[in-house]
């Protein structure tokens, strides 16, 4: 009976890898640490698709085993649930922790050195350290060594221990956080605030243009530096990293962030800028000579919002895609599970030139494809500037930086970046209720402002509790 | 008086006529803990990495970071020459964005190398100008050698060393071992051994897994 | 030749030979490799057994091509005569650029250009004095990938798109002959290729040490050598008893003794004392004694035997990195330090040479700005530094019967391919990324002077193989990551045991 159901789904159209995967697995697991957000990857069971781990062979094992393959999305979907039913009792990876248990705890199954930690505590204090509880001494060191870049001294420390009480402590580190913050260690140039940005602004030394001028002057990536710094410090919403239709000015000795309506650096118009995806230096090199820059879209949706589509992370297929308008070949079935995400999600750059042309170097330029691309290929002038991301439309670049802003995916990322600065790694499992707790805090109680969100880092027992 | 006598020689081998400056202040020296010390369960140790730990050699030592290590006299050491190896990163040239997280091989020997280098700069001009001596002061000579290695002024420097780098106290497993270093270099055929007692004892603190961990 | 035609090392390459041995013999004890911690039961299903354990290492020296080095750009170009009536649409060179490379497969092209892109300098390269004197030691396979970022594309060319749990190539090397070496793995590259594999269960050692600054790296090799006014190595060895016996007692240390940071921490204080007792600060020490900017023997240090001869063949040392990391690439293995070394250009310009460039703006990927040139420039760049190199290791024995050159792969890996198609009969045209390539590699171990695969000209599009047979299999457009890397370890001859690797005999010697 139920082969015969089967049979005319079967005849769906079908693709090998399966963006649906995440989404069925957190149906059926909402209160999973992965589904909390956000969406398992491919990785969660497959080692590169379609080779899969321990996990995933199990998994597949339980999909309507003998139906022929691939199976079509609809009936992967369908069927999903079950095969995960079927392989909950099981250890796949033998680390003596049930599959259930691991997707419940935010463990990996398919991984031997991923499982749930119960740390019992055990001792008391010994003559440094609280090692159970949150140790405010420990705290303010690393507090000081983590803003200011210095231990605190022999004297700081005493005077330290000898406030009045464990209030007066916890708000004495509060005002050391914003003490610190200002310093030239946390945001001056090459200070915490850039290290951040590095992966994000990918710098090239030798392409530099001003201040630390390279061999081949094209951008001065500086400028980003300072809008990223600016948004992350002070009463500012870190949201505009992606949104700001202003540049930012830094002046040094000591270093000051200030805003601006223009800089002789930059050369998008306000009415088309995105922050710092749309800088000159954005454009140069992400966008650098290519008609459809899907380098730059998936540039910034693993920077700002933590998703590598390379890793098939934050795969929101659109029907009917990859169109495939620039003749790139990625309609090809291995391309298409990622490029059906990531061309959409390229189109609003459409407009943005990087340096293929002097005369529209680093703009916005309407037409820009009819200009100066009509030649690469037959439909290539049909790319339009609507895109999607996240499943939703938007009309241009500025609607995708504020679907992108708002997500949970940006505060989670923007959380994990510093979660990571901080306490020194990404979220572990036993510490996934903590990083939740603050993440969501730092999107709904503090509206995007880092410096709140670097006060509840700070908080948490992950930092706190030796 | 044969002892003050030795001082004064030491004194006046040092260039100055001066009053010997006093020691630093007797430490409050912790019992070292028996067996009982609680383990952390979290584990969640950090290496302090290049700009933190200049820093803290250099407030410890009273040096200006740049004084700190210099390969060749002219290179800095983390800055410039094993900012990598300390756990920095490296963005502009060969596109290091990000920190390994983890130490690696060389590391503990780039460690030594700051420390080295720092405390060697501290010895030496504690020693050229002991009247505005910062860390080994009062410390009573005998030509090249500790005048008194069982005197209370190895344990008073020891724990002047422990407060400015550890920021703490020093136990009492830690002065009777600095103190054995210096019967153990004064035994060697070593030229200054008072000289090597405090590189020794400065090198062994500043690089020490609590100096530069956090 | 690595050897004299008589096939015997001559008696001054034998006496350093034996010397060598002789020093590998009495440090032994005391270095611990990575693959000393491995004589366990897992060790099969590792990939590692005893008869990979000869103790005769292997050497793997990775040449990250960042950028997308095309193989149609150099040994398997295509002849506008031979694509039809789609030459003037794709990437075809003019027939006379083309040039044959007698008794071989392979071809070789001749570029002249009056610039490179934007950058005023003439580009004028030649592949085929290089492809003649080193095709019998030439293998290339051509490659169809799985992803056209380069940062992903670069680690998915050193782990076979995680082909055998995600561990690279030179992990795998490390794992398998780095026993007794300090620095089993050395990595200089950039980007995916200076990544750390995803295998989390080896010994530390076998993970990359980095290294982004090679000629003042070395200098790091000593705790205590080359500071001025630091006291004898008596004194600090008893400095460290003290500190050593401290930190293990103390209150720090018994409440954070269980972390993995403390437990790395004091197996690697234990690796670096190994490193001092070679001396590797200077025997892996390029930079020359010249006051008053490297005043080397002013602070007790001084260059390697070897420094002299290195600054001679890699003129450009002190000024493009690249010329660098290959000096130090061929100390590490010469003093059997390392097993597995990984150096690339990186995406910077680099002035100097004589061009006055010596690496344009994103080595391999400038392609988009200027695809003929760059590829041209940049596989010149590429070729001589191997021609360099490869002419050192001949040179250098490892024993009495076989040189340097004998036991080590060197494996070209680059990000991907370029788009093949140009506006029509364009010179001077940009290209994007592409699957679809090929990979260089060059070893006696390799089968030397064969193309696995081939390339369709009415396309110039690059077919598979069969990695057992070696038998070309035109149509066969599918990605063979997972081959690539198991060719380059089946051909060096290690141990796949439980590795689930494709049978890639094809490519062994």
């Amino acid at each position: 009976m139920r082969r015969l159901l089967l049979v005319p789904l079967l005849a769906a159209a079908a693709a090998q890898a399966k963006p649906p995967a995440g989404a069925v697995l957190c149906a059926k697991y909402p209160a999973a640490p992965e589904c909390v957000g956000k969406q398992p990857s491919c990785a969660y069971c497959h080692v590169a698709p379609p080779q899969r781990n321990g996990f995933g062979a199990a998994v597949e094992a339980n999909l309507a085993p003998g139906a022929p393959r691939p199976l079509s999305d609809g009936d992967f979907s369908m069927l999903l649930p079950a095969a995960l039913t079927a392989v909950e009792g099981l250890d796949t990876d033998g680390d003596g922790v049930t599959n259930l248990v691991e997707i419940q705890r935010g463990t990996l199954p398919a991984d031997a050195s991923s499982k749930p930690l119960d740390r019992a505590c055990q001792g008391d204090d010994n003559p440094q350290f609280s090692v159970c509880r949150y140790d405010l001494k420990y705290a303010y060191k690393k507090v000081l060594l983590d803003f200011c870049g210095a231990s605190p001294t022999f004297a700081q420390l005493k005077a330290f221990a000898a406030r009045p009480s464990d209030d007066d402590r916890k708000a004495f580190l509060d005002a050391e956080i914003d003490r610190c913050a200002a310093t030239e260690f946390w945001q001056g140039k090459n200070g915490q605030l850039w290290k951040v940005a590095h992966p994000k602004i990918r710098p090239v030394g030798s392409l530099k243009q001003g201040e630390d001028q390279g061999a081949i002057p094209l951008a001065d990536y500086y400028d980003d530096y300072a809008l990223f710094a600016w948004t992350q410090t002070g009463d500012r919403d870190a949201r505009e990293v992606l949104t700001a239709d202003y540049f930012v000015r830094r002046q040094t000795n000591p270093t000051r962030y200030s805003k601006v309506t223009s800089l002789t650096s930059q050369r998008v118009d306000a009415a088309h800028r995105a922050g710092n995806m749309t800088t000159a230096w954005a454009l140069t090199y992400f966008v650098m000579f290519t008609a459809l820059p899907r380098n730059a879209a998936s540039q910034m949706y693993r920077a700002y919002l933590g998703l590598d589509i390379a890793k098939q992370e934050g795969l929101y297929s659109v029907p009917n895609e990859p169109q495939d308008y620039d003749a790139k070949g990625v309609a090809a079935r291995e391309c298409a599970a990622c490029h059906a995400t990531l061309d959409p999600l390229s189109y609003p750059w459409r407009n943005y030139n990087g340096i293929s042309s002097e005369m529209y170097a680093t703009r916005y330029v309407p037409n820009r494809i009819e200009l100066g691309f009509s030649a690469e290929a037959p439909r290539i002038t049909q790319i339009p500037e609507r895109g999607v991301i996240f499943n939703q439309p938007v009309d241009d670049l500025r609607g995708w930086a504020r679907v992108a802003a708002d997500s949970d995916a940006f505060a989670i990322s923007t959380t994990t970046d510093y979660w990571k600065l901080l306490v020194g790694h990404a979220p572990k499992p036993d510490e996934n209720a903590e990083f939740v707790a603050t993440w969501k805090r730092f999107k709904n109680d503090h509206q995007y402002r880092v410096q709140k969100l670097l006060h509840d880092i700070v908080k948490t027992e992950a930092y706190g509790v030796p | 008086m044969f002892r003050n006598a030795l001082m004064t020689l030491s004194v006046v081998t040092a260039g100055c006529f001066c009053a010997p400056p006093a020691p630093p202040p007797p430490p409050q020296v912790m019992e070292s803990p028996d067996a009982g010390v609680g383990a952390s369960a979290r584990g969640n140790l950090r290496f302090k990495g290049p700009e933190r730990l200049v820093n803290d050699v250099a407030a410890a030592l009273e040096l200006r970071a740049d004084q700190v290590c210099t390969e060749l006299g002219q290179y800095q050491c983390a800055s410039l020459v094993h900012n990598v190896a300390l756990g920095g990163v490296d963005p502009y040239g060969p596109g290091l964005y990000e920190p390994s997280g983890i130490t690696a091989v060389t590391t503990p020997l780039v460690v030594d190398r700051v420390a080295l280098s720092a405390c060697t700069r501290r010895v030496d001009a504690d020693l050229a100008t002991p009247q505005s001596a910062v860390v080994f002061r009062g410390v009573p000579l005998n030509g090249k050698k500790l005048a008194n290695p069982d005197g209370s002024e190895l344990p008073a420097v020891i724990g002047e060393l422990t407060r400015r780098v550890l920021a703490r106290e020093p136990y009492d497993r830690e002065v009777s071992r600095y103190v054995q270093l210096a019967r153990e270099l004064d035994a060697s055929p070593e030229a200054e051994p008072a000289r090597a007692w405090m590189q020794a004892v400065c090198f062994a603190v500043v690089s020490s897994t609590e100096s530069v961990f956090y | 030749m690595s050897l004299r035609s008589n096939g015997r090392l001559s008696r001054r390459q034998a006496l350093k030979a034996l010397s060598l041995a002789a020093a590998g013999t009495s440090l032994s004890p005391l270095l611990a490799g990575c693959r000393s911690a491995l004589v366990t039961e897992e060790d099969v299903e590792r990939g590692v057994r005893r008869d990979a354990l000869d103790g005769k290492p292997r050497f793997l020296i990775t040449i990250a091509a960042a950028g997308g080095a095309s193989i149609i750009d150099s040994f398997l170009a295509v002849r506008a005569s031979e694509a039809g009536q789609s030459a003037a649409r794709l990437n075809t060179f003019p027939d006379s650029a083309v040039q044959a490379v007698s008794g071989s497969p392979f071809r070789a092209v001749r570029y002249m250009g009056p610039r490179l892109g934007a950058i005023p300098i003439a580009v004028n390269t030649n592949q085929l004095a290089f492809a003649q004197k080193y095709r019998d030691d030439m293998l290339v396979a051509t490659s169809t990938g799985t992803s056209v970022n380069h940062v992903i594309a670069q680690k998915r060319a050193i782990t076979g798109n995680a082909a055998w749990k995600g561990r690279t190539l030179q992990e795998v090397v490390a794992l398998q002959w780095g026993q007794g070496f300090p620095l089993p793995n050395v990595n200089m590259a950039v980007g995916g290729y200076a990544e750390r594999g995803t295998d989390g269960s080896l010994p530390a050692s076998c993970y990359a040490e980095t290294v982004t600054g090679p000629s003042l790296w070395p200098l790091g090799l000593d705790g205590a050598k080359g500071i001025r006014g630091a006291p004898s190595r008596e004194v600090v060895e008893l400095a460290r008893r003290a500190r050593n016996e401290l930190d293990d007692g103390s209150v720090f240390g018994r409440t954070f003794g269980a972390s993995d940071a403390l437990t790395r921490w004091r197996t690697q204080r234990a690796d670096g004392a190994k490193l001092e007792v070679q001396d590797l600060i200077t025997k892996l020490n390029v930079i020359p004694d010249m006051p008053p900017q490297i005043p080397l023997s002013q602070y007790g240090l001084a260059s390697s035997p070897d420094g002299a001869r290195l600054r001679q063949v890699f003129p450009e040392f002190f000024t493009d990195p690249f010329e660098a990391q290959a000096a130090l690439a061929f100390l590490l293995l010469k003093h059997r330090v390392s097993v597995a070394v990984t150096i690339g250009p990186d995406f910077n310009v680099t002035v100097g040479g004589p061009t006055g460039i010596a690496n344009p703006p994103l080595a391999f990927d400038y392609s988009h700005n200027d695809h003929r040139g760059g590829q041209a420039y940049m596989w010149a760049r590429i070729l001589g530094i191997i021609d360099r190199l490869v002419t050192l290791l001949k040179a250098e024995p490892f024993d009495a019967t076989e040189s340097l050159w004998d036991r080590t792969m060197l494996y070209v890996a680059t990000d991907f391919g370029r788009t093949r198609n140009r506006p029509d009969n364009a010179m001077e045209f940009g290209s994007g990324h592409d699957l679809n390539n090929g990979f260089l590699l060059m070893s006696p171990m390799v089968k030397g002077n064969t193309v696995l695969g081939g390339v369709d000209a009415a396309t110039t599009m690059a077919y598979g193989f069969d990695a057992r047979t070696g038998q070309a299999q035109p149509g066969k457009f599918v990605s063979n990551e997972p081959d690539i890397y198991s060719g380059v370890l089946t051909a060096m001859g290690a141990d796949l045991s439980g590795s689930g690797l494709p049978d890639a005999s094809a490519f062994k010697g």
